[in-house]
Parts: C-alpha cells; sequence; structure tokens
C-alpha cells in the first residue's frame, strides 16, 4: 500500500508543462547580447590577455597536465615569476 | 563538450548572433521552466529567462569547456531565480546539506499521505493539494524536489546546479517527498 502511495504522489509531482518563449525570444537577446558588447572578437583578445596574464591560470595548468604536487607548483610560480619579472625588465 | 555545442560556443564568442540565437533557442525552454518550477510565479519567467541568457553571454567567455553547457546554464537559470526569491523576501537562507533540519519522523516510519490510489479524491483535486502542500515546504527540500520533477534533468544535473554532493540531493528528496506526505495526511484527514 505504501509502494502505491509513493507511487501516486511521484506520478502527481511529475509535471510535463515547459515554458514556451514568446516569439522571437531568442533574437532579441542575441540582439541585447551583442549590443552589451560581451561577445565580439574585442572581448575575445581581451580574454586572452587576462589569461596569459594570470599566473594562477598558467599554474594549475601546468600542475594539472604534469600532475605536480605542492614543490613542483612553488617550482613553476618562481620560474613564471622570473620569466615575468625578464620580459618586463 | 560534443564538436557542436563548442563550434556553437564559439561562433558566439565571435560575435555571430545567429549563433547567439540558436543557443538561446536550444536552451529556453528549459531555462523558463527551471525558473518557473523555482519561483513558481509564470509572471516572472519571461523577464528571469533573459536575465539568465544575458549572464550566460557575459559569462561565456570563461566556460570551461570540460562542463556540460547546458548544466551551466540551468545552474545560472537556478541563480537568478533564487537572487529573484531573495529579493522578493521569499527565499529562506538555509544551508544545503542533509544534517539538522526540522524532519522529524522517523525515517523509516511509513507516512500515509492520504493520496490513497483508490480514494475518492480525483487526479485534479489531488494535484491542487500537493500544489499547495509543495508550496509550503522549506526551499531546501522544494527546490530539489520540483527541479527533479522536470523531465530532462537528472540527479548530478541538479547536484551540480545547487553545489552540493549527489548524496545530499537524494537525502534532501527523500525527505523532502517524506514532509510533503506528512503534510497531505494533515490535510486530507477526514473530518469527524
Amino acid at each position: 500500500m505504501n509502494d502505491q502511495h509513493s507511487a501516486r504522489l511521484d506520478d502527481l509531482l511529475k509535471d510535463a508543462s515547459v515554458w514556451e518563449p514568446p516569439h522571437g525570444f531568442a533574437q532579441r537577446i542575441a540582439t541585447l547580447a551583442i549590443a552589451s558588447g560581451g561577445l565580439s572578437p574585442v572581448s575575445n583578445r581581451r580574454r586572452a590577455v587576462d589569461i596569459l596574464a594570470s599566473p594562477i591560470v598558467w599554474m594549475e595548468g601546468l600542475a594539472a597536465g604534469f600532475k605536480l604536487g605542492l614543490e613542483g607548483r612553488l617550482w613553476v610560480a618562481r620560474q613564471y615569476w622570473a620569466l615575468l619579472g625578464q620580459w618586463r625588465a | 563538450m560534443h564538436r557542436d555545442e563548442r563550434d556553437l560556443v564559439e561562433s558566439c564568442l565571435a560575435g555571430n548572433q545567429d549563433a547567439c540565437a540558436a543557443l538561446v533557442d536550444q536552451y529556453a525552454r528549459m531555462v523558463g521552466t527551471v525558473i518557473w518550477r523555482a519561483t513558481g510565479d509564470a509572471g516572472v519567467i519571461e523577464d528571469l529567462a533573459q536575465e539568465t541568457f544575458l549572464r550566460v553571454f557575459k559569462a561565456l567567455p570563461y566556460f570551461d569547456a570540460r562542463a556540460k553547457l547546458s548544466t551551466w546554464i540551468y545552474t545560472i537559470a537556478h541563480r537568478v531565480a533564487i537572487d529573484h526569491l531573495r529579493t522578493a523576501g521569499r527565499w529562506r537562507e538555509e544551508p544545503l546539506d542533509a544534517d539538522g533540519d526540522d524532519v522529524r519522523s522517523s525515517a523509516t516510519e511509513p507516512v500515509d499521505s492520504g493520496l490513497d490510489p483508490e480514494a475518492a479524491l480525483s487526479r485534479d483535486e489531488a494535484a491542487r493539494l500537493v500544489r499547495a502542500a509543495l508550496a509550503e515546504l522549506p526551499d531546501k527540500y522544494r527546490v530539489p524536489l520540483v527541479y527533479a520533477s522536470i523531465d530532462g534533468i537528472d540527479y548530478p544535473t541538479i547536484a551540480a546546479m545547487l553545489n552540493v554532493p549527489i548524496g545530499t540531493v537524494k537525502t534532501l528528496i527523500f525527505r523532502a517527498k517524506r514532509l510533503l506526505r506528512e503534510r497531505l495526511a494533515t490535510r486530507t484527514r477526514p473530518v469527524r
């Protein structure tokens, strides 16, 4: 009996209704997204610069790639800062 | 991420408006449905779905291609819905863990929900009662339960959306159903 109650509750909880976006919704959002300037080749270049400038991203990428432990990560960090120092000089 | 999805994301990132529209078109129904279930308010879906996609496009350059695009988008929809509930003062802050909560009954003791399949309640009446009882559940139980009732959203997706382990989702849903049965039992108890 309890299984039957559970099944009935599950059945009543199932809700197949799905929201239907209004006509033109996708185009409107796409226009807004482009107009807001978040998506463009320029912003991608800015993102690439952000990534290159982030030692954490580099270090984590290398550490994950070579399965480095804490010591390895510190070594990578030191090399990175040394390289950055040379580049800035 | 599938190749088609990766191509779509790259086209969006390159500023291709048709690709952006295709991405919205692909996920709008599910995003709107997540918002609908979380807020229970059909009147706010369109605005919140728009807000979700604008956040998606803003964050898209930082999307980790190893993740599942659909889960990432639904997670943003969930956050937008919760932000809305919080702003409206309808969100009760509670940690989403499976410990220390207000479910006082023994977990193994069966509870008669009053939803006996042989009972005289029609399906519409029973569904109305379930919806009313569901709306009164604490949010930490209600939200995973309503997400689980959406076709196409599985436990791993809910876990990612709520940022909790899958085991916690299962426990929250189990307790949600139990609470729901208890509340339904008090509503359907015959008046003497």
